[in-house]
């Protein structure tokens, strides 16, 4: 450990030395308080507390990811070019050892940096939000809902999962599936039709779902209802209804009025007949005269919202899991430099990164079954090479799929909880397992590469 | 010899860089008359733009890809905090591509503001989509019909019309914006003109310079724009004469800045416009769509652009005819919009004028028709019979199939019926109105049961009208004000009437018999 931390020491005082540090903090600096001096809000208080956690927070971390990918390329390939490495592996010191020596000093280096931007930005937000510059009911809504860490609970459905696996079997059963469909294919169709279902409110009836709060409600906070619909009729009128919240059988609150369609919409709820229960029930009443049948979003257009904590945690928890995607980024610039010239490993670190991006595009392609006879190619090759094309978008997504994280500065902007579950998973999987085996196959690598080779 | 060949080259490249700056100027000129570009060459492009359009070059498009996606993200989500920056970035990206300007300018007037349920939260979004068009847009496109029309549109649909839920908001909001930067619904076009340009020349206005040391020590500082908010008026300004020099100097210094600065209007293209097609109440969105349209006319290279920057000129001024007139009682928070009569001349040469530039255009003869038939139910309703018929004559002859058996009275009970069925609500606005004023009238003139009978009429059309505007959306978006308010104004209405013909009266008599010298 004391070899791994001389070396880390090494490598900040390179940083400080070579003024990459005294640059950065010039650069962050700048962002973080030159940003919010040309972007324009919505003109609200709360618009202009949320752009500036958006996108000051969201420069940071631009800046620091660039300059982790950029700093972990160049920390072990440049040192191999300018011969400066023979002088620390002729050391007595493991090529394990001086991986993660290298990374823990820029690691370390990231977290004062990010620590310094993550300051500054409170500070500007305690100013932006101050007494003097906005008045009490708009400061009172800021600590409501976006200076907050709200835990969101979404219908529950379990027991709809089950009945409509039940169902489909009985179809399957019944030989209801059109000959030639794939079942997993026919599944997922019929599944989505009866999600579908499970979120519509015809005209003049009712319709419940069971939530389970993420917390016990407090009496002193209210919770909050997110709702958004569609209607069955294009027309942008009002829809009128009726919202009950209780428990078991019993409705103890009622809520009735005109929504319109698309919009997103909030309804606070006084949390004090609520007090001490973990599962609530929802329903709402479609009265709408028009006729309108009326469908909640699936993925976004029903859930309960509540005050889990307060906003200063929550901006701490953010930035450990902006820190953590540094030390990955970081991890995965000092793996691609063990392997090559720096060029070439900023060039493979950079596309490694845009492939995580695409994470999503790759999750749905490999859910697809063909890809070239899809777009109408024929012949006895084809069927292979969808075959293949599937492999390889399904091992990507095997791959990739764990390192999928909520965008944290969305979250923050929001009002919602970055939950500590957030930061303890992805300290597992991104530094522990991913950065772990990037480490074993750096150092792997550092062991076996010449490093005396004329140049 | 290598030597002075490249010399020779310099010099050559030298002077081909003289002639073409000494012909450059031309050329913009010539660019600018024949309209050879879709806008005018840009000076002193602005340093965000210079570098977008420039030094970006082809990743442009990449980046405008990115912001788009994200913004209809956002959008999708409910995330409207961004979409103003947002939709600044994309514009500025490609800042000379109108049809992006008016997208962006239309998506946050019309799909975000009515995704808000507070009136005030959607006026917001209204009007950060009228000032990406007007400070922006046109900025960056300044010979874009397109644009000139787009604005026009938002001036005379979002907010003149009644089809958003909170259309009397915008009304109000804009009217007291308006009333704040003009100072009344007709200010002195000449005065705000030949108000001075800065606070140099303010200051050089005798008595000037010791009226902003008052404000000043009444906590207005320089630029002093706040005085025209104040309410009350500031105390130093509230205690000098109306007609006191520096007080006119200073406000007509202050309202034509804002109304130069903050709503890119001249004074002098307005009294044009106010000459032209007025008088107009130009607290009213109304007049502002006449103005963009107007400003908007030179620059249109097709007959779809002309046609349609007329069309938004008519119909504003068909608007303004039948809604016109602002009634406003701040202590009863009531706000409503009557048919402005004096308006119908201007109105009619506007379709004349149209008429005749496309003859064969159907959608001008339909409107014009339509206009025509409206304001012979409304002079007739409003006691002007002649004038009603003379109107109802000018119809029949253009449009011989209007002609019913009945003749003249024919068409109005037609119509009348017509209207009692599906009125807009400025129709029945003025149906209703119109029945109130004959009531107050026929009382006046001493016939009693007439008066009732009207009276009667008013109330079985309001009843009717507000009966089947169950849906509370509906009622408040398409309703009518209350009938004891209307019934105020028509009262006031028949009252202004009579003290005119009493005037009138007093003055033939005065012409009959002159005094004696």
């Amino acid at each position: 450990m004391k070899r791994v931390l001389a070396i880390a020491a090494l490598t900040v005082r390179a940083a400080i030395r070579s003024r990459v540090l005294a640059a950065l903090t010039a650069l962050l600096l700048t962002a973080v308080i030159g940003l919010p001096l040309t972007i324009r809000g919505d003109g609200t208080a709360a618009g202009r507390v949320q752009i500036l956690l958006a996108y000051t927070m969201g420069a940071a971390a631009l800046v620091l990811s660039i300059s982790s990918v950029w700093s972990g390329c160049a920390a072990i390939s440049q040192e191999i070019r300018d011969r400066q490495m023979h002088l620390l592996a002729v050391k007595p010191v493991r090529p394990l050892d001086i991986w993660l020596g290298k990374w823990l000093g820029l690691t370390a280096m990231n977290a004062v940096l990010l620590a310094f931007s993550a300051a500054v930005v409170y500070g500007l937000l305690e100013w932006t939000a101050r007494p003097a510059a906005i008045g009490a009911e708009e400061r009172a809504a800021l600590d409501e809902e976006i200076l907050a860490a709200r835990a969101s609970a979404r219908p529950d459905e379990t027991e709809f999962e089950t009945a409509t696996r039940e169902q489909f079997q009985k179809e399957l059963a019944a030989g209801r599936v059109a000959d030639g469909t794939h079942p997993q294919e026919a599944y997922r169709a019929f599944r989505h039709l009866r999600r579908v279902q499970f979120y519509a409110v015809p005209p003049g009836a009712l319709r419940e779902w069971r939530i389970r709060l993420p917390v016990a409600p407090t009496p002193d906070r209210p919770i909050f209802l997110r709702f958004r619909f569609a209607k069955s009729e294009l027309t942008p009128a009002a829809v009128a209804g009726q919202w009950f919240f209780g428990t078991g059988d019993q409705a103890r609150l009622t809520t009735a009025g005109e929504w319109p369609p698309d919009a997103f919409h909030s309804l606070a709820l006084p949390a004090q007949p609520l007090v001490g229960e973990r599962e609530i029930i929802i329903a709402f009443g479609n009265a709408d005269p028009s006729g309108a049948t009326v469908f909640f979003d699936p993925d976004r257009g029903l859930e309960v919202l509540m005050r889990a904590g307060g906003f200063a945690g929550n901006f701490a928890r953010a930035g450990l899991l902006l820190l953590v995607q540094l030390a990955f980024l970081t991890a995965v610039g000092l793996a691609a430099g063990t392997l090559f010239s720096m060029p070439v490993a900023s060039f493979v670190s950079i596309s490694l990164v845009v492939l995580m991006k695409l994470s999503g595009y790759i999750g749905e392609m490999a859910g697809q079954r063909h890809y070239f006879a899809e777009a109408g190619r024929t012949g006895p090759g084809v069927a292979l090479a969808d075959h293949l094309l599937r492999l390889v978008f399904r091992g990507l997504r095997a791959a990739l799929a764990p390192l999928d994280l909520p965008n944290v500065l969305d979250l923050l902007a929001s009002g919602r909880l970055v939950a500590w579950g957030s930061v303890a998973g992805a300290v597992a999987i991104h530094l522990a397992l991913y950065g772990g085996l990037l480490a074993i196959a750096g150092a792997a690598v550092l062991r076996r590469r010449e490093l005396g080779l004329p140049s | 010899m290598r030597r002075r060949v490249t010399l020779l080259y310099l010099l050559a490249a030298l002077a081909a860089f003289a002639g073409a700056a000494r012909v450059q100027p031309e050329l913009l000129r010539l660019r600018r008359a024949f309209h050879l570009t879709q806008a005018d060459p840009l000076e002193n492009m602005p340093p965000i733009v210079a570098f977008t359009t420039v030094a970006l070059g082809g990743f442009r498009g990449l980046l405008v890809d990115a912001l788009w996606m994200r913004a209809t993200r956002l959008q999708d989500e409910g995330k409207y905090f961004e979409l103003v920056q947002l939709a600044g970035w994309i514009t500025k990206l490609q800042p000379r591509f109108a049809s992006i300007w008016a997208f962006h300018a239309w998506n946050l007037a019309y799909n975000v503001s009515v995704m808000l349920p507070a009136p005030e939260d959607r006026w917001r979004w209204v009007r950060h989509g009228i000032t990406l068009l007007r400070d922006d847009g046109l900025r960056y496109n300044p010979g874009s019909a397109q644009l000139y029309r787009e604005l026009s549109w938002l001036y005379q649909h979002k907010l003149g019309q009644d089809m958003d839920q909170a259309h009397f908001y915008y009304k109000r909001a804009w009217a007291e914006e308006m009333t704040r930067a003009l100072g009344g619904e007709r200010p002195d076009f000449d005065r705000l003109a030949a108000a001075p340009r800065d606070l140099e020349a303010l200051r050089a206005v005798p008595g000037v310079a010791e009226l902003l040391a008052a404000l000043e020590a009444a906590g207005f500082t320089p630029p002093y724009d706040h005085v025209l908010d104040a309410d009350p008026p500031p105390e130093p300004l509230a205690t000098r004469p109306a007609d006191d020099p520096a007080t006119r100097a200073l406000l007509d210094f202050l309202r034509a800045r804002r109304t130069r600065e903050t709503y890119r209007l001249d004074p002098l293209v307005m009294k044009a416009v106010d000459e032209a097609y007025g008088p107009l109440d130009w607290r009213l969105p109304g007049a502002h769509a006449i103005y963009w349209a107007r400003q908007g006319v030179p620059f249109a290279r097709s007959r779809f652009e002309r046609i349609s920057l007329e069309r938004s000129i008519f119909q504003s001024m068909a608007d303004s005819f039948l809604r016109g007139r602002m009634v406003e009682n701040r202590e009863l928070g009531y706000f409503a919009l009557t048919p402005n009569l004096a308006l119908y001349p201007r109105v009619r040469q506007a379709y004349l004028d149209a008429l005749e530039e496309f003859p064969t255009d159907d959608s001008i003869q339909v409107a014009f028709r339509n206009f025509l038939s409206d304001a012979a139910l409304i002079f007739y309703t409003y006691n002007l019979e002649a004038r009603s018929r003379e109107i109802y004559n000018e119809l029949v002859q253009r449009y011989p199939t209007a002609a019913v058996p009945g003749g003249f009275e024919g068409y109005l009970y037609n119509l009348w019926q017509e209207y009692g069925r599906e009125a807009s609500p400025g129709q029945a606005s003025f149906f209703v109105e119109s029945a109130l004023y004959q009531s107050h009238l026929w009382r006046a003139l001493g016939d009693r049961d007439r008066a009732a009978g009207y009276a009667r009429m008013a109330q079985l059309t309001w009843h009717r009208y507000m009966e089947i505007r169950k849906d509370p959306e509906f009622r408040a978006r398409t309703g009518l004000p209350p009938l004891e308010e209307m019934d105020r104004i028509a009262q006031q209405r028949v009252r202004e009437f009579i003290e005119q013909a009493r005037a009138a009266a007093a003055e033939a008599r005065s012409a009959e018999n002159p005094p004696n010298p």
